[in-house]
């Protein structure tokens, strides 16, 4: 659906709703790629870059890989402009050559993959950060930097700079990329190669063999600018009178001025004024005068250059004189002088037409008595058009908070004979009275709304309705970055910061910041990507503790006690973290609906290796005098045995879970136990330790391969030869066995055990008592496990299982 | 190489308490429960096995795993755990030089295990099915290719040890403990591996102080 919207201020609204499919299916092409920084060879300097470029379709997505020479390989997503342009940040970039690989791929699946190797550079290049980023939005800018070596020289988009030979470069005037991310690409060349000139003025640098290179590209902040200033006066005045004589005599005399005086600023590309003039002259009165009749005609028009008043600071309100009157025949020189308005006007909104009328009548000096009018009809229109850059990323999904303010005063005019006499402050105007772009202010002056990213074109100029002049010269923004902070980290938007990778089990909890203070925030909604617990429950004393899902928790403000399940080995999961919520304003002020965004990454290490023991078998033992019907004999024999092997990136600690389900007797009089169908804990929770304090199973080291799970079990029945009925034991046991881990990460204590996989084996036996001894076990092979499976299902059970000695 | 390995030197005359001022030890109190990462710290070798300990303070209680890597080939029934839980014999000093003495059962009948006694005997109460876990696996068939085998033989909570917490930094003696088993899965010998020394921080960090005398007789 097509929403198109039409309005004019102050105005309704006019909207219309139109209905279109898209359809995609005959699309057939693969997205149009152009790679703009870095290229195939470059040399990059420092130990991450931003990858840019350009496609054709901005619904595109761009994943890229890079690969360093001992072949680790980092992958990231990248974000696409409305506009088409692309960016993968922070992507890592190693000693020696880098491969980069960038796959665009569109809706459809057509996909692009553009393939270049670029080379960590020897030089450290950087930027300083301006200061004051408001002068991002200026044509140029005056920057400085590091460099490593000071015979290199730097240029920086096509202008040289210079290096000062103390570890800093300086450059002045630089071209500001426009759009709401600065570009400052940074060239490094070694003295055999720097290039001659002093500027390329194309914004671009050379490129030489050992050029070095770097880019620094800041987001520019929300700028008020002004769009538009008009002035515009028109006067038409005639002034006709007749004179009678005593003698009876007479002459009439009219004259007619229409003037109209224009003038027009626009912001960054100059000014323009106008001012035309006719007029025309009758005069039959015999009064010596030597061009009794006259017309005049004049048009002239200047222009200012945007230095004139760069922005909305006071400047010099001096006029520019002209004398350069035309009569239609060439330019005539009587003296008259006129002075043009120019920036900067005050901010006056006046549109009102007075007519005025000035009856005359007197005597003059003649003795004649003249009579006459002098109607006047005054325009003036003064407007000055404010408009909101909010910087930034043109990314569709991408809006910040924004409180936005204005003071209006109304104003009273007086004009007389085509003049504005004096312009009078009466007072304020009602803040709920003025509208920014359409909307009321409330009763403190402020307008909370959200914005998107990178719209210069926000009209936030104050208009009142119903009132004629007023003026305004206190319009400011705030902008809000919200922002999510994931155990209290701040996330970025955009991509995954190095504080923010988190590992399973990690308690990991959600905030927003960046709200503004005093104003009541509401109806929090968090949704957090990929699968995780937050809410445990237990049944009773030998149950299982059991995490769930809960989600209404997820409408806390807060969240916290979160635990991933879920996540990445090689690479991370990536996972979003977005929050909604009303924001409550006491001005009156609708209430807004507020989204904050982040990225994260949950890291969830993997069982990288699994071994099998020797096959395990069924057997009689004899320990201490008693008869047991056992799988293997305890002496490392027959036992079932398995290995698993954990990598981790996070330190933490492991061990097995093991759930039984068993059946087994031995004499029908004697014993039975079983587990009812049912999977009981095995003992303990954490098995290979034999204890239930998470504090005590084994430790993994951060990226140590050599932790090893060596599994044994040598599950065991004793055998009873009973008179009283039956001297048959007998065995079914199935296991499910889960590798458990829990990250040191963060406050170990807070944080979970979680599954990395799961396995399940079994075996079966039984043994008579015959004719003084036990007979050999029938037994069906034991089921061994293959191996593990990527689960991450908790293990559960109702009851524990405790063996008889 | 894991992170914070730290090979163990003989530091000759350093004494326990020298390495770190009071005034640090002070600011470092005001530590939080965040882990500060396990610090493996290897022993000298001897009999053909290399102790380590991974140490680390997780809140506010430290803990050690006891592993041991293979030097040489053994059989997956060649060694024994001690069914003690605390796997060695364990002495503490607080900052002061006051040796912290020990009421856990564990740690006194740690300190008095018979030298020479058979499998069937150290594992007398132990339950039948967790016999297999008694034995110390370190054989080839544990490996992934040629890397030698570690083998982890114990974990063990100081806080069940040590009811005093170390509020400044505590001095701890880890004398690591194991059965030889023979050929013939019944006789068994303890084996003391030469001690190893730290100075537990309270910021959850650790400094290697000492180890016994290099005695590793099977290379």
């Amino acid at each position: 659906m097509v929403l198109v919207e039409a309005f004019r201020n102050p105005s309704p609204a006019y909207r219309t709703n139109f209905n279109f499919t898209v359809d995609y299916s005959g699309k057939t092409n693969a997205p149009v790629v152009q790679l703009t920084m870095p290229w195939d060879g470059m040399q990059v300097a420092g130990t991450n870059f931003t990858l840019r470029g350009q496609v054709d379709d901005p619904t595109v997505t761009v994943f890229s890989t890079i690969t360093d020479t001992n072949g680790n390989t980092n992958m990231a997503s990248g974000i696409v402009e409305r506009v088409g342009r692309f960016w993968v940040e922070d992507l890592p970039l190693n000693s020696g050559t880098n491969y980069v690989s960038i796959i665009v791929s569109n809706v459809v699946g057509n996909f692009t993959v553009t393939n270049i190797s670029i080379v960590q550079g020897s030089l450290t290049l950087t930027m300083t950060p301006l200061l004051d980023d408001t002068q991002l939005w200026q044509p140029t800018a005056d920057l400085t930097g590091s460099i490593s070596d000071t015979t290199y020289a730097v240029w920086v988009n096509g202008v040289a700079g210079v290096n000062n030979g103390d570890g800093t470069w300086g450059a002045a005037n630089v071209p500001v990329t426009p759009g709401g991310v600065a570009i400052f690409d940074m060239t490094a060349y070694p003295p055999s190669e720097a290039p001659a000139g002093s500027s390329t003025a194309t914004g671009v640098n050379p490129q030489t063999a050992h050029a070095q290179n770097a880019s620094v590209n800041p987001d520019k902040p929300a700028e008020i600018y002004v769009a538009n200033n008009s002035y515009t006066t028109h006067t038409v005045f005639n002034w006709n009178s007749t004179t009678t004589y005593p003698d009876g005599s007479g002459c009439t005399f009219t004259r007619m001025y229409d003037i109209t005086d224009g003038a027009k600023w626009y912001n960054g590309i100059g000014g323009s004024g106008s001012r035309i003039e006719d007029y025309v002259q009758h005069d039959d009165c015999d009064d010596g005068e030597a061009n009794p009749n006259q017309e005049i005609h004049d048009q002239r028009t200047s222009t200012w250059p945007a230095s004139f008043w760069p922005n909305l600071a006071d400047g010099s309100c001096a006029g520019i004189n002209v004398n350069n009157l035309f009569d239609g025949t060439g330019p005539i020189t009587n003296g008259f002088t006129y002075t043009v308005p120019v920036p900067p006007m005050d901010y006056v909104h006046c549109k009102k037409t007075v007519d005025y009328e000035d009856p005359i009548a007197y005597l003059d000096n003649g003795g004649g008595m003249t009579v006459g009018s002098m109607p006047e009809v005054y325009t003036e229109k003064r407007d000055l058009t404010l408009m909101l850059r909010t910087g930034g990323k043109n990314e569709s999904q991408k809006s910040h908070l924004f409180c936005l303010s204005a003071a209006v005063r109304r104003l009273q005019l007086q004009i007389w004979a085509g003049t504005m006499m004096s312009v009078t402050d009466v007072g304020p105007v009602t803040p709920t009275s003025i509208k920014l772009d359409g909307q009321s202010l409330g009763s403190d002056s402020n307008l909370w709304v959200m914005l998107p990213d990178n719209k210069d074109d926000i009209d936030i100029t104050p208009r009142v309705q119903n009132e004629d002049y007023y003026s305004y010269n206190s319009v400011n923004q705030q902008k809000y970055k919200l922002t999510i902070n994931a155990n209290s980290t701040p996330l970025a938007e955009d991509k995954v910061l190095p504080e923010a990778n988190f590992c399973v089990g990690q308690d990991v909890s959600f905030s927003l910041s960046g709200l503004p203070a005093g104003v009541t925030a509401t109806n929090f909604q968090w949704t957090l990507g990929g699968t995780f617990v937050n809410e445990t429950n237990q049944a009773n004393a030998n149950s299982s503790v059991n995490y769930t899902h809960d989600p209404v928790l997820l409408q806390n403000a807060v969240i916290t006690n979160c635990w991933w399940v879920t996540g990445g080995f090689n690479p991370p999961a990536t996972y979003a973290a977005s929050v909604t919520c009303t924001l409550l304003f006491t001005n009156g002020n609708a209430p807004q609906k507020i989204q904050g965004y982040g990225l994260f990454s949950m890291y969830r290490p993997s069982i990288v290796f699994f071994t099998n023991g020797p096959p395990a078998y069924a057997t009689n033992i004899i320990v201490a005098g008693t008869p047991y019907l056992s799988l293997g004999d305890g002496n490392s024999h027959g036992d079932m045995q398995f290995t698993v092997w954990i990598l981790s990136k996070f330190d933490g600690r492991t061990d097995f879970t093991q759930l039984i389900n068993r059946y087994a007797y031995n004499g029908s009089l004697l014993s039975t136990k079983t587990t009812h169908g049912a999977y009981y804990l095995d003992n303990f929770v954490y098995y290979l330790n034999g204890v239930n304090n998470p504090n005590n199973s084994y430790s993994v080291t951060a990226g140590v391969i050599n932790k090893r799970l060596i599994f044994s079990d040598s599950p065991q029945m004793q055998e009873y030869s009973s008179l009283l009925g039956g001297s048959t034991t007998s065995i079914i046991d199935t296991f499910k066995d889960y590798v458990m881990f829990r990250p040191n990460s963060g406050n170990p204590n807070s944080n979970i055990y979680v599954v990395l996989g799961m396995t399940s084996w079994g075996w079966s036996a039984s043994s008579t008592y015959s004719g003084g001894s036990w007979s050999v076990p029938t037994a069906p092979t034991p089921t061994s496990p293959s191996g593990f499976d990527n689960s991450n299902n908790f293990p559960s059970w109702p009851q524990i299982y405790l063996n008889d000695n | 190489m894991p992170r914070y390995v730290s090979h163990l030197f003989l530091l000759g005359a350093m004494t326990f308490m020298s390495p770190v001022s009071e005034s640090q030890s002070q600011d470092q109190s005001a530590t939080t429960n965040q882990f500060a990462g396990w610090i493996e710290i290897q022993g000298d070798a001897t009999n053909g096995l290399r102790p380590s300990i991974l140490i680390g303070k997780e809140g506010p209680n430290w803990s050690y795993e006891l592993d041991f890597l293979s030097l040489t080939n053994f059989l997956d029934t060649s060694w024994m755990k001690i069914t003690n839980r605390v796997g060695a014999k364990l002495q503490c000093w607080q900052s002061d030089g006051t040796e912290v003495f020990s009421t856990n059962t564990e740690v006194l009948d740690a300190m008095h295990l018979p030298v020479k006694t058979t499998a069937s005997e150290i594992r007398r109460s132990v339950p039948h099915s967790r016999w297999g876990l008694c034995w110390l696996r370190v054989g080839s068939s544990r490996a992934v290719g040629n890397e030698p085998v570690t083998a982890a033989s114990t974990t063990f909570n100081l806080a069940d040890a040590f009811s005093a917490p170390f509020t400044n930094y505590g001095v701890l003696k880890i004398t690591p403990l194991l059965y030889r088993v023979d050929t013939n899965m019944q006789a068994a010998q303890l084996v003391e591996f030469p001690p190893i020394k730290v100075k537990l921080l309270p910021d959850g960090h650790v400094q290697t102080l000492t180890t016994g005398q290099t005695n590793d007789t099977t290379k």
